[in-house]
């Protein structure tokens, strides 16, 4: 704050790029992550000028950019800030932008645009980004005069943050970048049509506490809308009041201590089986800041059908659109559990049903085969949550390697676990990595990525290399998209079309070639000997781990199925 | 703005009005499909025509009040405003005479100043 300060005073004269600077500055942002390029150098000049304002991180490739982008606003609590120029270095961001948009993080997205004069000439590197990204972000805005600026720029973070989180990209064209000013501009905003819903109404939290007291079969479901509010000690004394009995999204492990006894784990497609028959048995389902994600419920017919559905969430739209709801709250996370916090507290007449719960859980626990030396990856999940004391912040592309780490590395707090959830993007794990390192520099980032994902964003090494992260990549290395492999298994009759994927590089070499430490593990006996250690160590390290290539994550729920029928419960 | 929307049920409905609340520019969204409204739409019909039947088509406009907005030596143009099964009912009155070009708003609406109590309440649906 302090050096943009004094970058104020000395210039005089100043351009819209400078005005974009301090009004970053202002936002408290103190990261960015961008690639220059024709359409943003006037901005990246003013990055220049107000150098040590804050810390630029330089991707090989604006999806990297923005995938840790995304990592750093999941750990750091803060928004992530993202820069790339126009054309293709717009449309490079379109992945991360969908994949924020449907996990809710808080991103602020610059564009460059090519000057106002030319839009809709197809100039060199246009591209018309506003009707690229209108379906995939919270708001978009494209600058029309530089007084506009600061206030957009206000409002972008304004909307980024609250409410229900989600990407906003300001576009600017280059002539406002580069124009010059040299008056005082208003930057106060409004936004009429954008009050969110923040405190819970009184009336619906008496009615879902009164409808508490009379149930048999209460469960509680949370979702990552607890994380985004920091609800979670809330949470922990709404649950421990009436001992209720927790199953979780993908996206919300860590809300709940995965570790506690009232916790029966991850519900959905590979749930476990405590906590999907939990759903399907309940009668009462309170789900906190989840949105019945179609990989959660499975066949909607046979989603909780005997439960009366109270869900609380920000965002009015996700009320009732999958779930037909009896107890509606529009409400943050956090005031809501709050107010159910107030009120007086019953023991409830579940005992019953908390005790066959528990019992689930002892005799359907996640299993899998376990050779004597092969490494199989649930296995692998195990050792790296144990040799990190369950303590890392774990990132995950899309596939096998992420549901076994959802179902294998327990995550006893928030935000800790930075997956990409709703969109399933491959590439996302690595560079979201690089940005949670960025976003807690006292934990170590362990990525938990697949062969196939890690190839395509690997150019990131380069962002280790450079800053000595002590990122910890883990290539769950089946030689195959895993998880397209089971589906084929399974459904397809064991059509492997272009599943298995045996050419690959030597990824010891790649780290190398990188100055980053590469290792490749083929044993269980290396495993145990070697990753504490490099686990432990505060510089960057690549990790190949050759595992079995024919292990299916299990249990599962086929497409079209209910909660009730899934498959491979048992070895 | 007004949209005439068809949805399968009430469920998509209310997602829809629920979306465009969400848009952050959206002040207010009006479910007014059971509301007591008045609902227009203009459209303007050029017709072929020579002086001879010009009258007849007078006549035939006459009673939808619609009026002449345009004439040439070839061809009328015809403005008409109301609900948009009257519209309808002109264009298929006005097509045997040949319709060279056609323009039409879509609808529009407001809900009436008073709104009937639920007693005296009779259904007006735009699905319908």
């Amino acid at each position: 704050m302090k050096a943009g300060a004094s970058v104020k005073e000395q210039t005089t004269v100043q351009t819209g790029a400078d005005l974009l600077v301090h009004a970053l500055i202002d936002q408290g942002v103190d990261t960015l992550f961008g690639y220059p390029g024709g359409a943003v150098l006037p901005i990246y000049d003013a990055i220049y000028r107000a150098k040590g304002s804050f810390d630029h991180i330089l991707p090989r490739h604006e999806q990297g950019a923005i995938h840790a982008a995304e990592g750093y606003a999941r750990v750091s609590k803060r928004p992530g800030v993202v820069i790339g120029t126009s054309g293709p270095g717009a449309t490079n961001l379109v992945t991360g932008i969908a994949d924020a948009m449907m996990d809710s993080i808080p991103l602020v997205i610059f564009t460059g645009q090519v000057a106002k004069g030319v839009i809709g000439t197809d100039a060199f590197q246009e591209s018309d980004i506003m009707g690229i990204t209108t379906p995939i972000t919270k708001h978009n805005y494209q600058v029309q005069d530089l007084e506009e600026l600061p206030r957009v720029v206000k409002e972008a973070f304004h909307i980024a943050t609250t409410g229900r989180p989600g990407p906003v990209v300001v576009d600017i064209p280059k002539d406002i970048s580069a124009s010059i000013h040299n008056k005082k501009i208003e930057s106060d905003f409004h936004l009429p049509g954008y009050q969110p819903t923040i405190k819970p109404n009184p009336l619906q939290i008496n009615k879902l506490h009164e409808a508490l007291l009379e149930a048999k079969k209460p469960v509680v479901l949370t979702g990552s809308g607890i994380i985004h509010s920091e609800a979670s000690s809330e949470l922990i004394e709404f649950v421990q009041n009436y001992q209720l009995p927790v199953a979780s999204t993908l996206l919300g492990l860590g809300a709940y201590p995965g570790s506690d006894d009232l916790f029966l784990g991850m519900a959905g497609m590979h749930g476990t089986y405590s906590a999907n028959m939990a759903l399907y048995e309940c009668d009462l389902l309170i789900n906190i800041g989840a949105r019945f994600d179609d990989r959660l419920t499975g066949n909607l017919e046979h989603f909780a059908p005997h439960a009366s559905v109270a869900h609380i969430d920000i965002d009015p739209a996700e009320i009732g659109k999958n779930v037909p709801t009896a107890i509606p709250i529009v409400s943050d996370a956090k005031a809501a559990l709050a107010s159910l916090n107030e009120k007086k507290v019953y023991v409830l007449d579940h005992q019953d049903w908390v005790a066959k719960l528990e019992g689930n859980k002892k005799e359907f626990p996640l299993w899998h085969d376990q050779p004597e030396e092969s490494i199989v990856p649930q296995w692998l999940l195990q050792k790296v949550y144990e040799y990190t004391n369950g303590e890392a912040v774990v990132t995950t592309d899309v596939g096998q390697h992420q549901m076994w780490a959802a179902q294998y590395y327990s995550f006893d707090r928030p935000n800790r676990w930075v997956t990409s959830g709703g969109l399933g993007t491959m590439g996302f794990g690595f560079p979201a990595a690089i940005g949670a390192q960025l976003g807690d520099m006292s934990s170590t980032s362990v990525a938990i990525v697949g062969d196939g994902g890690f190839q395509m964003t690997l150019q990131e090494l380069s962002v280790l290399q450079e800053r000595r992260l002590p990122v910890k990549v883990i290539i769950v290395n089946n030689q195959a998209l895993g998880m397209v492999r089971q589906w084929q298994e399974k459904f397809y009759e064991e059509r492997y079309s272009e599943s298995i994927i045996d050419v690959q590089p030597d990824f010891v070499k790649l780290a190398e070639s990188y100055q980053i430490a590469g290792y490749r593990f083929d044993s269980q006996k290396e495993v145990e000997t070697k990753l504490p250690e490099i686990l432990a160590d505060d510089q960057p390290a690549l990790i190949d781990c050759r595992v079995l290539q024919k292990e299916n994550v299990y249990p599962m729920i086929a497409p079209g199925k209910g909660l009730h029928e899934m498959i491979g419960v048992k070895r | 703005m007004t949209f005439v929307v068809e949805v399968e049920d009430n469920r998509k409905l209310e997602q829809l009005t629920k979306q465009l609340n969400k848009q952050i520019d959206v002040l207010k969204v009006s479910d007014i499909t059971d509301k007591a409204i008045v609902a227009r739409e203009l459209a303007m019909v050029k017709v072929l025509s020579n002086p001879q039947i010009r009258s007849e088509i007078q006549g035939i406009i006459e009673p939808f009040r619609a009026s002449i907005i345009d004439v040439s030596k070839e061809s009328i143009t015809v403005q008409v405003t109301g609900k948009s099964d009257k519209v309808d009912a002109l264009i298929d009155l006005l097509r045997p005479y040949g319709i060279k070009e056609l323009a039409r708003t879509g609808l529009t609406a407001f809900t009436r100043g008073h709104q009937p109590q639920v007693t005296e309440f009779k259904p007006y649906s735009l699905l319908k």
